[in-house]
C-alpha cells in the first residue's frame, strides 16, 4: 500500500458465524431477523474508525472537497451546534434535535464555529458514503460489507449484543459512548463524552478493534434493504444490487433506548449516500 | 421549539429513530436560503 493511509489493521480469520438480531432488541422494521449463516472470507479492517487525521492527509494529497463542502451545509446534533441561528437551514419536525446547518463540514462538525483543531485522533464526520468510496479509492481499501462488519465486531463472540458480551457495563463501567439521560436534551455523560470520543477509547473487543458501537455510525459498502436476510447468499453476502439508502453500522453516541437501541452489533441503519452527519464515518477493510 | 423527551406512545419505529434524516429532509424542512457553495437552497413544498 503506498498511500496515506496509515491506521493500524487487524486481520480477521475467515470463518462462519449466524448474522442477525439474537436477543430480540431490534426493531422489527430495521430487519435485523431473520439469524442467518454466513460464511466470510479473510480480509483485515482498521481497528479503528478513519480519523480526522488521516482524513486530512487524504484531503491534502487530493484536494478532495466533501458533498457537505459542495452543497454547503450538513446535518448537527442541536445541543453540539456552534454558530449563529442564521446557520440553521432547517429542523426536521421529526427530529428537531437534528439541525441543517449551513457551513458545518469534516472541518467544522458542530457548525461553522466549531473545529477540529487537536481532535487529530477522532473520528472523522460529516463524510457521506461518497465520501468514504473516494477516500477509499485514495487508500486503495474499501467499505466493509455489512456482513464483514457484523462478524468484524462480533470479535469472535457468538450471538452476543455487544463487542465485548451481554452486559451494557464492563466491570461496572462504561465501554461504550452512547447517551446518558434524557435524549435529546439532557445527556449526563457518564460515558465522559457528549459527541465523539477519540477512535482508540474504550477496551476493543476479541479482534482488537475500538467502537465498533457506539461513537459514530459507520457506513458500510451494502445498499440497504430491511428484507435483504431473507434471501441474502450464505457466502460473502455484498449487499442488494440496487437500491436508494446505504447502511449504517454501529450506533453513536446519541444511541438511547428511549428511541434507539442500535448500538448493538446486528444493528442497522441507513441513509443517503449523500447525507452526512456529525454522528456517522468509517473505517476500511482490504486484503488479509 | 418544543423537542419531545419521549416518543409518543403510538410511534412507528420510524418515529423512534433518533438518527439524522437524509441531506433532503434539511431542504424541505427550511426556507430557501444562499449556501456557502453558491448554490440557492430551495424549499423542497
Amino acid at each position: 500500500m503506498t498511500s496515506g493511509h496509515r491506521l493500524p489493521q487487524a486481520a480477521i480469520p475467515s470463518g462462519s458465524f449466524v448474522m442477525g438480531d439474537h436477543t430480540g432488541d431490534g426493531f422489527v422494521g430495521d430487519g435485523e431477523t431473520p439469524l442467518h449463516d454466513v460464511r466470510i472470507d479473510a480480509f483485515s479492517i482498521d481497528t479503528h474508525t478513519v480519523t480526522n487525521s488521516a482524513f486530512e492527509r487524504f484531503v491534502q494529497e487530493t484536494g478532495y472537497r466533501t458533498e457537505s463542502e459542495l452543497f454547503g451545509y450538513s446535518a448537527v446534533f442541536h445541543l453540539a451546534f456552534q454558530g449563529e441561528e442564521e446557520d440553521i437551514l432547517g429542523r426536521p419536525p421529526q427530529t428537531p434535535w437534528w439541525l441543517g446547518v449551513r457551513g458545518a463540514d469534516w472541518r467544522h462538525p458542530a457548525g461553522p464555529g466549531s473545529s477540529i483543531d487537536g481532535l487529530g485522533d477522532v473520528p472523522v464526520v460529516q463524510v457521506s458514503w461518497n465520501d468514504a468510496q473516494a477516500y477509499c479509492r485514495w487508500a486503495g481499501r474499501r467499505l466493509p460489507s455489512e456482513a464483514e462488519w457484523e462478524y468484524a465486531s462480533r470479535g469472535g463472540l457468538e450471538g452476543a449484543r455487544f463487542p465485548w458480551g451481554d452486559e451494557l457495563l464492563v466491570d461496572g463501567e462504561w465501554n461504550c459512548n452512547i447517551w446518558q439521560g434524557d435524549f435529546p436534551t439532557a445527556n449526563t455523560l457518564e460515558d465522559g463524552y457528549l459527541t465523539a470520543a477519540p477512535a482508540e477509547h474504550y477496551r476493543p473487543n476479541g479482534y482488537g478493534l475500538f467502537q465498533t458501537v457506539g461513537n459514530v455510525w459507520e457506513w458500510c459498502q451494502d445498499w440497504y434493504d430491511p428484507a435483504y436476510y431473507t434471501h441474502s447468499p450464505s457466502e460473502n453476502p455484498g449487499g442488494p444490487d440496487s437500491g436508494t439508502q446505504r447502511v449504517l453500522r454501529g450506533g453513536s453516541f446519541l444511541c438511547h433506548d428511549s428511541y434507539c437501541n442500535r448500538y448493538r452489533n446486528s444493528a442497522r441503519s441507513q441513509n443517503t449516500p449523500d447525507s452526512a452527519m456529525s454522528n456517522a464515518g468509517f473505517r476500511t477493510v482490504g486484503t488479509p | 421549539m418544543s423537542i419531545p423527551t419521549e416518543p409518543a406512545a403510538d410511534a412507528a419505529p420510524e418515529v423512534r429513530d433518533c438518527c439524522a434524516p437524509g441531506r433532503a429532509a434539511f431542504l424541505a424542512a427550511g426556507p430557501a436560503q444562499p449556501t456557502d457553495a453558491g448554490v440557492t437552497v430551495t424549499d423542497a413544498d
